[in-house]
C-alpha cells in the first residue's frame, strides 16, 4: 500500500507532522510517498516526491500512489489545482472541503436535526446590524467568518449606553459612536458574523469549552480520537491554545466540574460528537458525493447541561497534548488504507 | 411540584400599575449577566404583542421576560393562554385606566389577579408588601409560592438604609443570612421596590448577589425617566419627560427634594386628561407643591394652570408661581434663564406629547458645563 501525502511545501522537513506519519505508515505496514504538485508528472504517471528511509527524507521517483492524504492547502497555489483535478481521477483522496463556519452552520440549520444545538449566528453587513443583535442579546461574539485558532474573537457588552469590548485579550470601553467605527472597519476587511455570547464557565470562574476531535478508523467508521477542555486565561473567552489558552485531561476535569455526573457528561460528549460527525458525513454526501474524514467540534454546556455548538472545524489541529500526535496520525493510515482498499474493489468490479 | 427553573425555562410576567417595564429591564440586566433571554421591547405590552412574542421565544432563550398590560378585564388572562408564565410579579394596584373599570379599586385589583389564577399554578408571585391596595389581590387561593418586596414592612426582600446618592439610590439587603450593597444607576424609592422584584426573581433562580450587583449596575437606563444632568455652576437638571401620571408627578417631585442642595424648581406639564378625577389631582399636586416648599413653581400647557392655583390657595406664595401655554414655549424658555440661579436644581416633569424634553435640551444647551 503506498500513501501519498500532499502538502503545498516542496520540502518535508519543513511540515513537521510529515514525520509522524511516514513513521506510522511504516508501523501499519505502508509507505509513505511525500510530494507537493509540482512533483506530479502526469504525462508519465510519475511523482517526484520523498520517502523517509533510514532517517532521512529521501528524494524518490515513484509510480502514483494508491490514495492520497491531502493536507495543507495545495489547491491554493497556481497551476496546482489542474493537476490536483487530474490526480483525483484516479485516485481517492481524503480529505474534503466542508466549507466556511457560514455555510457549516447553514447546511446544519436547513437539515433540521441539529439545529437547536446550533448558537444562532448572522453574517452582518453592517455596523447597525451589530447595534439590533447587541440589543437584542447585550453580550455578543463577533468574529471573522474565515478566522483560525480563535483570531479576532471579540466579546462586546453593552455596558449602560457604553461598550466594552475585549478582543482575544485586549480590553476597549467605546461609546456608540466609537464602536460604529471599529465594526465599520473590520468590516471593510472580511466577512464577520455576530452570536450570543453563551456563558460557559468553570467553579472557578474560566471561560471553556470542549474541543471534541473525531476521525474515521480502518472501516470507515467514526471514532473519537479525544476530548479535551480548553480554558481561556483569566479575563479572556477565547479558549484557544493558540491564543494562551490551556487544557486537561477530560476526566479529571469532568470530575472537578460536575462530580459525580461526569460519566453521564463525558458519554453525552462522545455520542453528541459521533452523531454529529455522521450526519455532517450524509449531508456531505447528499451535497457533494464527497466523504469527510475528520473533524473538530467546540462546544458548550449550559447550566442545564445542554450542549451547544460554538462551531465545527475541518481539519482540525492536532490535539496539543497528551501524546495523541500519533494517534491522529494511525487513524488517519488507517483511513486511507480503507479508502484504497475500497477503491480498488470498486475497480475491480467494474472491470469484470 | 413546585416549579423547577432548573427543569423549565423561566417564563417572568410582569404586571402592575406602574414600574412594569422598569421591573423587566432590571431582571432582564441581571439575568443576561449569566444566561441569554428574550425581553420583550418597552411598552410592547398588549395583547397582539404577546401574541407575537410567543413566536419569537426560541430555544436560544434560557428565560423570557414579558411586560403583561391591563387595559380591560380579561385582558391579562388572554396574555396568560397565549404565553403561560411560571413567575408573575404584580408592582402594584393603582388607578390607571381605573376609568375602564366603573372607578373601582376592586374591580381594578380583580383583573391583575387574572395573573395568579392564569399562572402556572405551582409558579412563583411576588407582591408588594407595602402596597396596601395590594392585599385586594386574590392570592387566598394561590398554590404556588407568594414571596413579598417591601421598604417598610419586614417582606421576604425587605432595603434598608435607602439613600441618594450622586449616582443613584444605594440600599442594603439580606440574602441568605448575608447583608449585600446595592447601587442602582437610577433615581426614586418606587425604583428600589422595582429593583427588589428583580433582585427577588434573581434569587430564586440561583443567581450571586454580585451577578445583581454588576447586572443592576450595567442595566441600560431608561431615557427621560429621571435622567439627571449635572450643568455649570451647580445647576442640576432632572428629565422626566415621558409620562406624567399623578403619583408619578409626586414621586419625581420626592426626587428632586431628595437631590436639591440648594433651591429648588418644578416644571410641570399638564396631565392626560382623568375626567372628574384631573382636577381633583392638580389640587393633590398642588398642596403637594406648597408643603414641600419648592422655590419656584412653573406650569406648562393649558390645563396645568390648576396646579398653581391649588397651591396658591394652600399657602403658596404666588409671586413664585408662573404658568405657560403650549405656544409660548420659547417665551417660558426666556423668562427661566432670568430666573435661574447658581446651584438651582429644576425638575422637568410632563407627558411626551408634550414634547417638554424641549426644554431639558434648551438648559443642558444654555448651561453646558465647560
Amino acid at each position: 500500500m503506498l500513501i501519498g501525502m500532499l502538502h503545498h511545501r516542496k520540502n518535508p522537513l519543513t511540515v513537521i507532522k510529515a514525520y509522524a506519519y511516514a513513521a506510522v505508515s511504516k508501523a501499519e505496514g505502508a509507505e509513505l510517498l511525500y510530494f507537493s504538485p509540482r512533483g506530479v508528472d502526469l504525462e508519465n504517471k510519475v511523482i517526484h516526491g520523498y520517502v523517509y528511509i533510514n532517517g532521512n527524507w529521501q528524494e524518490a521517483d515513484s509510480p502514483f500512489p494508491d490514495v492520497i492524504y491531502n493536507s495543507g492547502s495545495p489547491e491554493k497555489l497556481v497551476h496546482a489545482k489542474e493537476i490536483i483535478d487530474k490526480l483525483r481521477e484516479d485516485i481517492p483522496f481524503t480529505t474534503f472541503s466542508i466549507g466556511n463556519k457560514m455555510r457549516i452552520y447553514e447546511r446544519l440549520k436547513t437539515a433540521g436535526i441539529f439545529s437547536s444545538y446550533l448558537i444562532p449566528s448572522k453574517i452582518i453587513h453592517s455596523a447597525r446590524n451589530l447595534f439590533d443583535l447587541c440589543n437584542q442579546y447585550r453580550n455578543i461574539v463577533f468574529k471573522p467568518v474565515n478566522g483560525r485558532k480563535g483570531q479576532g474573537v471579540t466579546l462586546i457588552r453593552r455596558i449602560n449606553d457604553r461598550f466594552h469590548l475585549l478582543v482575544e485579550a485586549d480590553n476597549y470601553d467605546f461609546n456608540y459612536d466609537e464602536l460604529r467605527a471599529y465594526v465599520s472597519n473590520k468590516l471593510k476587511e472580511e466577512p464577520y458574523l455576530v452570536q450570543p455570547y453563551i456563558n460557559c464557565k468553570t467553579r472557578s470562574g474560566q471561560v471553556y469549552d470542549f474541543r471534541s476531535h473525531v476521525q474515521k478508523n480502518e472501516e470507515g467508521k467514526w471514532i473519537i480520537t479525544s476530548i479535551y477542555p480548553r480554558i481561556a486565561p483569566r479575563g479572556s473567552i477565547v479558549s484557544n491554545i493558540n491564543s494562551g489558552g490551556s487544557t486537561n485531561y477530560l476526566v479529571p476535569f469532568l470530575k472537578q466540574e460536575f462530580g459525580d455526573e461526569y460519566y453521564d457528561i463525558k458519554c453525552y460528549l462522545e455520542q453528541f460528537t459521533l452523531q454529529l460527525a455522521g450526519h455532517m458525513d450524509q449531508l456531505q454526501q447528499e451535497n457533494f458525493s464527497e466523504k469527510i474524514d475528520e473533524l473538530g467540534v467546540d462546544v458548550a454546556l449550559d447550566d442545564l447541561r445542554k450542549i451547544w455548538i460554538y462551531e465545527v472545524n475541518w481539519r482540525p489541529g492536532s490535539p496539543p497534548a497528551f501524546y495523541l500526535e500519533l494517534d491522529v496520525a494511525r487513524n488517519m493510515i488507517r483511513y486511507a488504507s480503507f479508502i484504497a482498499r475500497e477503491h480498488q474493489a470498486k475497480h475491480l468490479s467494474v472491470h469484470v | 411540584m413546585v416549579f423547577n427553573p432548573k427543569a423549565e425555562k423561566p417564563i417572568i410576567a410582569v404586571t402592575g400599575s406602574a414600574g412594569k417595564t422598569m421591573v423587566k429591564t432590571m431582571v432582564s440586566a441581571i439575568l443576561r449577566e449569566r444566561w441569554v433571554v428574550f425581553e420583550s421591547k418597552d411598552y410592547y405590552n398588549t395583547v397582539d404583542k404577546t401574541l407575537i412574542h410567543a413566536n419569537e421565544i426560541d430555544f436560544i432563550h434560557r428565560a423570557a421576560i414579558l411586560e403583561y398590560g391591563m387595559a380591560f378585564p380579561g385582558a391579562i388572562t388572554e396574555h396568560c393562554r397565549i404565553i403561560q408564565p411560571n413567575i408573575g410579579v404584580i408592582t402594584n394596584v393603582g388607578l390607571a385606566h381605573i376609568g375602564n373599570f366603573e372607578g373601582k379599586v376592586e374591580l381594578l385589583a380583580a383583573a391583575k389577579s387574572e395573573l395568579i389564577t392564569e399562572m402556572n399554578p405551582s409558579g412563583i408571585l411576588f407582591i408588594n408588601a407595602d402596597d396596601s391596595k395590594s392585599e385586594l389581590l386574590h392570592t387566598r387561593n394561590f398554590m404556588g409560592k407568594i414571596l413579598t418586596v417591601g421598604i417598610k414592612v419586614k417582606a421576604d426582600y425587605t432595603a434598608e438604609n435607602i439613600n441618594y446618592s450622586e449616582k443613584g439610590m444605594t440600599f442594603t439587603l439580606i440574602l441568605n443570612g448575608n447583608e449585600y450593597p446595592f447601587l442602582i444607576p437610577i433615581f426614586g424609592e418606587h425604583n428600589v421596590y422595582n429593583a427588589l422584584f428583580a433582585i427577588g426573581i434573581a434569587d430564586q433562580l440561583g443567581f450571586l448577589p454580585a451577578e445583581m450587583e454588576t447586572g443592576l449596575q450595567t442595566m441600560k437606563k431608561p431615557n427621560h425617566r429621571l435622567v439627571i444632568h449635572r450643568l455649570k455652576d451647580g445647576i442640576t437638571v432632572i428629565d422626566d419627560t415621558v409620562h406624567s401620571h399623578p403619583p408619578a408627578v409626586k414621586t419625581a417631585i420626592n426626587v428632586l427634594l431628595n437631590l436639591a442642595k440648594q433651591k429648588k424648581m418644578a416644571i410641570l406639564g399638564s396631565m392626560p386628561e382623568l375626567g372628574v378625577r384631573t382636577y381633583q389631582d392638580y389640587e393633590d399636586i398642588g398642596h403637594h407643591v406648597a408643603d414641600m416648599k419648592l422655590d419656584f413653581l412653573y406650569t406648562f400647557g393649558k390645563s396645568s394652570v390648576h396646579i398653581g392655583e391649588e397651591a396658591i390657595k394652600a399657602g403658596y406664595p404666588a409671586n413664585q408661581v408662573k404658568h405657560y401655554k403650549q405656544s409660548y414655549l420659547k417665551v417660558m424658555h426666556r423668562e427661566l434663564v432670568q430666573t435661574i440661579e447658581p446651584g438651582l436644581t429644576i425638575l422637568v416633569k410632563g407627558a411626551s406629547r408634550l414634547n417638554m424634553y424641549e426644554t431639558v435640551k434648551f438648559l443642558c444647551d444654555h448651561y453646558k458645563p465647560d
